[in-house]
C-alpha cells in the first residue's frame, strides 16, 4: 500500500512535529481513561452522599471532554501548519488534493494506533500506580479497588477515535481550502493580526459574571450540586472567550498607549503577544481551566478530609448516643451497670425528649408544616426542621433557670441566617419569641439534625401545646410516626487507651442489646470517626489523583507552548540581537514576556477559585462542614501549594526556551 | 578627512570541529575607511568578507590585529557593551532584511530608537522625515509580510539609518532583490552617501559595487587590490571591476 507506506515515512521523518503532537493525544487518552476509571470506580458507590459525587464525577469527565475537544484542537492546528510546507511540495510534485486527504488518512490511523495503544496503557498503568501510592502514603482510599471495566476502555477507546475524526477533518478543509502555491510558502507568510474581536469579548465577560453570580448567590447546599454544572461551563466558556477575544482588545488598548507601548520592556512582549494570541489564547485558557480544576478539587476534598474532626464533634456532642422513640429507661440502668463492672465511669450524662425534627417548609409569612409525602424537590430550597421541646424538659436537660409566662411565648434557637423578628408562626399558630438562645445554650441537647436544612429548636410552656399541635398537624393514619416523640441518652466515658475504648464500646453495646429494650439506636463516637476519616479519606484520595492529573495537563501544555514558541521566536530574538539588544537585554524582555503569558492564567484561576469558594462552602455544609474558616486556610495552603508548583514547572519549561531562542 | 575605520593586521583562525584542524579565514587585512566614503568589499563566497564584516559589526573578535571604529577599539570591547555600540554607532542592512514580522513597518523603524530609550515624540518625527525620503511614507501602517522585496529593503535601511549611524553596514543588500529594485536600492544608498553617510558594503555583484566610491577584493584572507571610481562613469567602473574579477579568478 503505497500510501500507508509514505504516511508512516513521514511520521518518522517529521518526527519534531509528529512526537510533541502523538505525545500529548496519548496524555488525553490516558486522561480520559483516568478519569472514567475513577468516576466509575465501584468503591465511589460505598462514600456517603454517592449519588451526588457520581453526578460530579460525570460532571467531571464531560468538563474533561470538553478540554480534549479543545486541546486536540489546538495541537492538531500547530501540525497541519507546520506540514503545510510539505503538502505543497507533494502537490506540486504531483499529489492531487485526493491523494493528500488519502495520505493524510493513514497518517491519522497510524497516529491513532499508537495513541490508543499508548495512552490506554499509560492511563491504566498511571491510574494504577496512583492508586498503590496514595493508598500506601495516606493511608485512605482503601474501599477503591481499581478494577477495568472494559466498557470504560471503549468510551475512551470511542473519544479518542472520535478527536482524531475531527482533527482528520480539518486537515481535510485546510487542505482542500489551499492551492499548492499557498501551501508551499504558507509557512513564511506572516499571518495576519487578529482582530479586535469586542463581541465575543463581551459575550466572554458576560458568562464569566453570569458563571459568578451563579456561584455567589447559590442560597442553598442542596441546590448548589444542581447548580454547579451550569456555573462551571459558563466560565469555562468565558474563559475562553475572555483569553482568545479580551486579551487582543486589553493588548490593542496598551498599543495605543505610546508612552506605555513604545518602552524597551513593553514593546516586544506587547507587539509578540498580540501577534500570536490566537494560538496562545486556546493554550492559556486552558492552562488557566485545568488550574482551576486542580485547586477546586484538592482544595474541596483536603477540605472534607481536614474537617473530618468537626463533623464528628458536630455530629457527636457526646461519645455514646443512643436515641430512641420510647423511653429508654431499660437502656440506662444497662449502660449504668455495665459502667460499673468494667470499672469505667460515666460523665456528661444527658437525657434529652423533644419531637423528632418536623419537615416545614418557609413561606411569606413564617412556616408551614409539610411532611415527607407531599413534599418535592422543587421545595428543597425552603426546607426547614422544626423541633418542639417543653420547658420543663429543657430545664432538666441544661440545667437553664429560663422561664416562660404564657403559652404565647416561646424560646428560639435557629440556624436559619434568614429568620428575624420576634414572632414565630407556625402553620397559622403564632408565638412571641421571648429569647433567641445562642448555641452554647443549646449545646447539652445532643444531636438535634442530622440533615443539612436550617434548624428552629422551639421551646414551648407545656408538653400538652406539644400534644395539641402534633395532632393539629398530624391528622392522618400515615403521618402518625411524626407525633413520636425523641428520646437521646447521651454520655462520654473515661477510657483513654484505644483498644480498651474499641472493647468498651463493644461490651457496651452487647449489654445494651440485652436490656430488654428494642427499637433504640447506639452510636458511638469512635465507629462513626473511622468511617467519616475512611469516607473524607475516599474524596480526598480522588481529588488528589485528579489533582496530580490535571497538574501533569498544565505542565504539559505549558512545555508545550514554550517549546512549539521558543521555535517560532528565535527567529525574532536573533534579529533584535542584531539590531543592537545585549543578550541581557534580550533574557529580560524574553523573561518578561514569559511572565506575561504565564501568570495570567494563574491569576485568573486563582480568581475563579475565589469565586468558587461560597459555592463549595455551602456544597461541604452538605457533608457536615461547617467550619468555612478551616476550609479557607486549607484553600489558600492549597492554591499556595499549587503557585510554587506552576512556578517551579514555568522555571523549567523557560530553560528549554531559552535554549531554543539564545544564539 | 580622517579615518571612521582603520584595520590593521586582522587575523582570524577558527578552529574547526574536527579537532586540530584550524582554517584560516582572514590572513592579514589592512583597511581604512574615511569619513564619507562609499566602499564595496568583494570577493567569491568562502574569501572571508563575511567574516569581516561580522568583525566591524562587533559580532566577532579577531584572532590578533587591531580594528579601530571612530576611536573605539573593536578588539577589547565587551560582549555587554558591544550591543550599546551597534546601537549607537552602526547601521545594518542585510540581504534577507531581518525585519519582524510581528510588528507594523513604523513599528520596526522605531524600533532602534525604543531600544536606545529615546523620547516618542523626537523619534516619531524623525521618523516621518526618513520616510518621506525614503517614499515608505504609505507603508508605515502595514506589516512586513505584506510588502515586496524592494519595499522591505528600504524599510530596513529606514530602520538602519534612523539612529544616524557612522557606519551603514550593508550585507549583500540587493543579494535578494530584482534589478529594478536593486537599482532603487542602489540610488537610495548613493543619496544618503551624498548626505554625508559613510557606507560599507559587503557584495558580489560588480553591478551593485560599481555604484560605489571604491571596491576592495578580498582573496585568500588578504585585501588583495583596490580600485578608486575617480571621474570614471558607472559603466566604465562596472567594465574595470569586471576585468579585475576575472584576472583574480583562480588559474
Amino acid at each position: 500500500m503505497f500510501f500507508a507506506k509514505l504516511a508512516q515515512q513521514n511520521i518518522r521523518k517529521n518526527k519534531q512535529a509528529f512526537v510533541p503532537f502523538i505525545l500529548s493525544m496519548i496524555f488525553l487518552a490516558a486522561l480520559n481513561t483516568l478519569m472514567l476509571l475513577v468516576a466509575n470506580d465501584p468503591g465511589l458507590a460505598k462514600l456517603r452522599g454517592a449519588e451526588a459525587i457520581t453526578q460530579l464525577f460525570g460532571f467531571g469527565s464531560v468538563v474533561i471532554l470538553i478540554f480534549s475537544v479543545i486541546f486536540a484542537t489546538y495541537t492538531g492546528n500547530i501540525l497541519n501548519k507546520q506540514r503545510k510546507k510539505e503538502f505543497g511540495l507533494y502537490n506540486v510534485l504531483g499529489l492531487g488534493k485526493r491523494e493528500l486527504y488519502k495520505l493524510n488518512f493513514f497518517e491519522n490511523l497510524f497516529s491513532l494506533v499508537v495513541t490508543l495503544v499508548a495512552g490506554l496503557l499509560t492511563g491504566v498503568i498511571f491510574s494504577r500506580l496512583a492508586y498503590l501510592i496514595i493508598k500506601k502514603l495516606l493511608g485512605v482510599g482503601n474501599e477503591f479497588s481499581f478494577s477495568i471495566q472494559p466498557t470504560i476502555l471503549l468510551s475512551v477507546v470511542i473519544i479518542i477515535v472520535g478527536l482524531y475524526l475531527w482533527l482528520y477533518l480539518i486537515s481535510v478543509i485546510s487542505i482542500f481550502k489551499s492551492d499548492p502555491i499557498e501551501l508551499l510558502h504558507a509557512k513564511q507568510k506572516g499571518e495576519k493580526e487578529p482582530k479586535a474581536n469586542w463581541l465575543l469579548a463581551i459575550v466572554g465577560v458576560v458568562a464569566l459574571v453570569w458563571g459568578y453570580w451563579i456561584a455567589l448567590t447559590i442560597q442553598s447546599p442542596v441546590s448548589a450540586i444542581m447548580n454547579f454544572f451550569t456555573a462551571v461551563l459558563l466560565v469555562v466558556v468565558g474563559t475562553y472567550l475572555l483569553f482568545m477575544a479580551g486579551s487582543i482588545v486589553i493588548l490593542k488598548l496598551l498599543r495605543k498607549n505610546e508612552k506605555y507601548y513604545y518602552n524597551v520592556k513593553h514593546f516586544i512582549p506587547v507587539s509578540g503577544m498580540i501577534y500570536r494570541m490566537k494560538q496562545n489564547a486556546v493554550g492559556l485558557a486552558s492552562i488557566c481551566v485545568l488550574s482551576t480544576m486542580v485547586l477546586v478539587t484538592v482544595a474541596t476534598t483536603a477540605g472534607l478530609f481536614f474537617g473530618s474532626n468537626d463533623q464528628v464533634n458536630q455530629n457527636f456532642p457526646r461519645e455514646i448516643m443512643i436515641s430512641s422513640r420510647s423511653p429508654l429507661n431499660e437502656v440506662k440502668k444497662a449502660a449504668t451497670d455495665y459502667a460499673a463492672k468494667e470499672n469505667v465511669k460515666l460523665t456528661d450524662l444527658q437525657e434529652v425528649k423533644s419531637t423528632q425534627p418536623l419537615l416545614f417548609t418557609t413561606e411569606n409569612n413564617g412556616l408551614k408544616v409539610s411532611n415527607r409525602i407531599e413534599f418535592t424537590t422543587k421545595k428543597i430550597d425552603k426546607a426547614v426542621d422544626v423541633t418542639l421541646m417543653s420547658l420543663a424538659d429543657y430545664q432538666q436537660a441544661t440545667g437553664s433557670k429560663l422561664a416562660l409566662k404564657s403559652k404565647n411565648d416561646i424560646l428560639l434557637y435557629t440556624t436559619d441566617s434568614k429568620y428575624q423578628g420576634q414572632i414565630l408562626n407556625l402553620s397559622g399558630t403564632k408565638f412571641n419569641v421571648t429569647e433567641q438562645l445562642n448555641e452554647d445554650a443549646v449545646s447539652a441537647l445532643g444531636n438535634l439534625s442530622t440533615t443539612p436544612v436550617p434548624l428552629y429548636l422551639v421551646i414551648v410552656k407545656d408538653q400538652s401545646q406539644i400534644d395539641s399541635l402534633l395532632n393539629k398537624w398530624y391528622s392522618t393514619k400515615e403521618m402518625v410516626s411524626y407525633k413520636d416523640p425523641a428520646y437521646q441518652f447521651n454520655f462520654n466515658f473515661s477510657l483513654k487507651n484505644e483498644a480498651k475504648r474499641k472493647a468498651f464500646i463493644r461490651g457496651l453495646s452487647k449489654a445494651l442489646a440485652a436490656s430488654g429494650q428494642s427499637g433504640y439506636v447506639f452510636e458511638a463516637k469512635d465507629s462513626y470517626r473511622e468511617s467519616i476519616k475512611l469516607f473524607d479519606g475516599g474524596f480526598f484520595f480522588i481529588g488528589i489523583i485528579l489533582g496530580t492529573a490535571f497538574l501533569l495537563a498544565t505542565a504539559l501544555i505549558i512545555y508545550y507552548k514554550q517549546v512549539s514558541e521558543g521555535m517560532d521566536d528565535r527567529e525574532q530574538f536573533v534579529i533584535l540581537q542584531k539590531v543592537g539588544m545585549d543578550d541581557q537585554e534580550v533574557k529580560r524582555v524574553i523573561h518578561s514576556q514569559i511572565m506575561m503569558v504565564f501568570a495570567f492564567p494563574l491569576i485568573m484561576a486563582l480568581i475563579h477559585v475565589a469565586f468558587a469558594f461560597p459555592l463549595i462552602k455551602k456544597m461541604l455544609i452538605l457533608f457536615g462542614i461547617t467550619n468555612w474558616q478551616l476550609f479557607l486556610l486549607v484553600t489558600i495552603v492549597v492554591a499556595l501549594i499549587f503557585s510554587i508548583l506552576y512556578y517551579i514547572v514555568y522555571q523549567l519549561t523557560a530553560r528549554v526556551y531559552y535554549r531554543l531562542v539564545e544564539r | 578627512m580622517k579615518d571612521l575605520l582603520k584595520i590593521e593586521h586582522a587575523r582570524k583562525v577558527y578552529q574547526s570541529r574536527f579537532k586540530g584542524v584550524q582554517v584560516e579565514a582572514l590572513k592579514d587585512i589592512q583597511l581604512e575607511v574615511k569619513e564619507g566614503e562609499y566602499t564595496a568589499i568583494m570577493g567569491e563566497s568562502g574569501s572571508g568578507k563575511s567574516t569581516l564584516l561580522n568583525m566591524i559589526a562587533t559580532l566577532d573578535k579577531p584572532t590578533s590585529g587591531k580594528i579601530q571604529l571612530a576611536g573605539n577599539d573593536l578588539t577589547s570591547i565587551k560582549e555587554r557593551e558591544a550591543a550599546a555600540f551597534r546601537r549607537e554607532h552602526l547601521g545594518f542592512v542585510f540581504q534577507d532584511f531581518n525585519l519582524l514580522d510581528t510588528i507594523s513597518v513604523k513599528d520596526n523603524i522605531l524600533l532602534p530608537l525604543v531600544l536606545s530609550k529615546k523620547n516618542i515624540n523626537e523619534a516619531k518625527q524623525k521618523l516621518g522625515e526618513l520616510a518621506e525620503k525614503l517614499e515608505i511614507t504609505v507603508l508605515l501602517e502595514k506589516y512586513p509580510y505584506e510588502l515586496s522585496g524592494g519595499q522591505k529593503q528600504r524599510v530596513a535601511v529606514a530602520r538602519a539609518i534612523i539612529t544616524e549611524p557612522e557606519l551603514l553596514l550593508a550585507d549583500e543588500p540587493t543579494g535578494a532583490l530584482d534589478s529594478k529594485t536593486s537599482e532603487q536600492l542602489l540610488d537610495i544608498f548613493e543619496k544618503i552617501n551624498e548626505n554625508g553617510q559613510t557606507i560599507l558594503m559587503v557584495t558580489h555583484s560588480s553591478l551593485a559595487a560599481s555604484r560605489a566610491k571604491r571596491v576592495l577584493f578580498i582573496k585568500d584572507g588578504i585585501v588583495y587590490h583596490q580600485l578608486y571610481r575617480g571621474e570614471m562613469d558607472d559603466k566604465t567602473f562596472l567594465e574595470k571591476i569586471n576585468l579585475t574579477m576575472t584576472s583574480l579568478l583562480p588559474r
